[in-house]
């Protein structure tokens, strides 16, 4: 049990009470009339304070509404009390969390317990709590407290166990109107490439074993006196396999209305990315580089795989791995597979990873996710800047050379980004060079 | 010190409002003193002085102190017995108690609110109408010349120490009680 949660009398109940008791005393002993009217509203209020003192205490409870929602949107902290005779002014504290606005910004709300509140036997205060960034933000702690007519006793503050809301990134405006390379389906926008079980018309060809009897297409087979189906496309959708760097985390993030980090960058242009081609009625798989949350969601489909996707991005913390198997990187990609890799290429093993992929034949589209204004990270110092200035010169050559291997390296740039890179990948053959 | 000066600079209007009111109702009790009685300088100065303490410090023992020292600058100042400002003197006494009270009671940024300043209001005239009752009687005790004598001052003071013993019974004790149960009466939901 807290100490303070109970009804404990204030320093105004025992300032009334200590006046007015001198007061009577001193206008008794000092035959003084005029004293005794002096403190006769403090010996009113000692009697009515007394009288109102609230016999429980209540209780009470603090939640978040909704509990997963964007980066940016609207939540509520919603702190209940239990209504109890007694009770007049319902005060709550909301504590300053990282990347969580407060609405009112001092956290602090008061409030009235009237008729209302008595009918419904709930006091409802609630404060705004927007995330500003994506990731598992922490709302509160909390106080809440109570008092009675004329502040005399006062319960709390209690304080209330945080809460945790979960931010989705909020996907960067993107579109993109080409096609994804090697398209192997029909489920999406993209045409399968090779034949086989599916609704869409192929072709019709004599009858092979094996073939259903359903496929056999008669009027052809009358006309030329041998059995002839028709051949679909298979009912198969492309796979987009979104790799996620979150080796490092340069620049300040802004949140959602500010300017943005290099993760904020990979995270929300994996979103974009994501999205975009389950909207098509692609499948798409998620693969995260990074030591503390080395996460791979498997390749699915639709709305729900979409939020996962989404919910698996907001867990990424950023922390810098020593080495990723390569096996693992390649693991359930299969021929055909367009690999888009977002990272803000620091990290050398993202490009070799990239170049790994492209050369046992995938499609491998590399997003640059730096970003312009990032500038030099810790301290500007001037051996800093220089380190940093070489760091990027060394991860220009490092771009150039992948590029030159046949990957190419597109800056996220928002609609349109990859738009070239997936035709000029759409027309070549597995092998080539895109710039 | 730096929590006191950012609970100021945080303060929300209302709030800044109720601090007015509480020097505002001493300096008020102050004037009222000096048309009733007779006063120094320095007792205006150093009751202003204490003012701005306290209206700085509402949720501290410092008003306690300023009600005390004001009840004894009227005890001291004032000869009459009964005069039409003990009535103005005692309003001023309640609202720097309410005052004070409201203050101490709710966080410093938030907003007061409006019904709470207004149902305030109406409890003030309430208590100040009671007080006006209790006023006038001790007028017509003054005109009517009833003796007070040893016997009712004593009867007095054992109905004020019954007061007392009273309260501490059913206030602090229960408050003592609750404090060191074993049983939680708070029932957190989630």
């Amino acid at each position: 049990m807290q100490p303070s949660d109970r009804w404990a009398a204030t320093h105004a109940h025992v300032r009334a009470l200590l006046v007015a008791a001198v007061g009577i005393a001193a206008s008794v002993i000092g035959q003084r009339s005029d004293l005794l009217v002096l403190v006769t509203p403090l010996v009113i209020v000692v009697v009515w304070s007394v009288l109102t003192r609230p016999a429980t205490v209540p209780t009470r409870g603090m939640t978040v509404s909704p509990p997963v929602l964007r980066e940016g949107d609207r939540a509520q902290l919603v702190v209940r009390t239990e209504h109890v005779p007694g009770m007049d002014l319902v005060a709550t504290s909301v504590a300053d969390s990282p990347w969580v606005r407060l609405r009112p910004t001092h956290g602090s709300r008061v409030h009235l317990a009237g008729a209302e509140d008595q009918q419904a036997g709930t006091v409802r205060l609630t404060t705004g709590a927007d995330p500003q960034r994506w990731g598992t933000r922490r709302i509160g702690p909390g106080l809440v407290g109570a008092a009675s007519p004329w502040g005399a006793f006062r319960w709390g503050p209690v304080p209330l166990p945080e809460r945790s809301v979960r931010a989705l990134p909020n996907p960067s405006v993107f579109d993109a109107s080409a096609p994804a390379p090697h398209p192997r389906g029909l489920v999406g926008l993209h045409r399968s490439l090779r034949p086989g079980e599916g609704s869409e018309f192929a072709s019709i060809r004599p009858f092979q074993w094996g073939d259903r009897l359903k496929r056999i297409h008669w009027a052809r087979s009358l006309r030329s006196g041998e059995l002839h189906v028709t051949s679909s496309y298979a009912d198969q959708d492309t796979h987009v396999a979104v790799i996620v760097d979150a080796h490092y985390d340069l620049g300040v993030s802004g949140g959602a209305s500010g300017s943005p980090s290099s993760l904020d960058h990979t995270v929300r242009a994996a979103a974009a990315i994501s999205e975009h081609f389950l909207h098509q009625g692609d499948r798409v798989s998620l693969q995260v580089f990074s030591a503390r949350t080395p996460v791979r969601v498997p390749v699915g489909a639709g709305r729900r795989h979409g939020r996962r996707i989404l919910e698996t991005l907001s867990t990424i913390v950023p922390s810098p791995q020593e080495e990723t198997d390569h096996r693992q990187v390649r693991f359930g990609l299969r021929a055909g597979t367009l690999v888009v890799m977002i990272s803000a290429l620091i990290s050398p093993q993202a490009l070799t990873h990239a170049a790994m992929l492209a050369r046992s034949g995938l499609s491998v589209v590399v997003i640059d996710a730096l970003g312009q204004d990032i500038t030099s990270p810790g301290e500007q110092e001037p051996i800093g800047i220089l380190a940093w200035r070489i760091r990027m010169l060394e991860r220009a050559r490092e771009v150039r050379r992948i590029q030159q291997a046949g990957v190419p390296v597109v800056p996220w740039l928002g609609p349109g980004s990859l738009d070239v890179v997936l035709r000029s990948l759409a027309r070549r053959g597995r092998q080539g060079m895109v710039g | 010190m730096r929590e006191l000066y950012q609970e100021l600079t945080t303060a929300s209007r209302q709030q800044a409002v109720l601090r007015a009111v509480i020097l505002g109702s001493i300096l008020a009790f102050t004037l009222v003193l000096l048309i009733a009685g007779e006063s120094s300088t320095w007792a205006m100065v150093i009751l202003t002085l204490l003012g701005v303490a306290t209206a700085v410090n509402p949720h501290t023992g410092l008003p306690s102190f300023v009600l005390l020292i004001l009840l004894a600058t009227w005890a001291v100042g004032v000869d009459s017995l009964w005069t039409p400002w003990s009535l103005v003197a005692a309003v001023c006494m309640l609202v720097l108690h309410t005052a004070c009270a409201v203050a101490a009671v709710t966080p410093a940024a938030a907003p007061v609110p409006r019904e709470a300043l207004a149902r305030y209001a109406v409890r003030l005239g309430a208590v100040a109408a009671g007080t006006a009752v209790l006023w006038l009687m001790a007028g017509a005790q003054q005109l009517g010349g009833v003796p007070g004598g040893v016997v009712a001052s004593i009867t007095a003071l054992l109905v004020l120490a019954l007061g007392l013993g009273l309260h501490y019974v059913r206030i602090t004790r229960t408050s003592e009680r609750e404090a060191l149960g074993p049983g939680s009466p708070g029932r957190p939901n989630s």
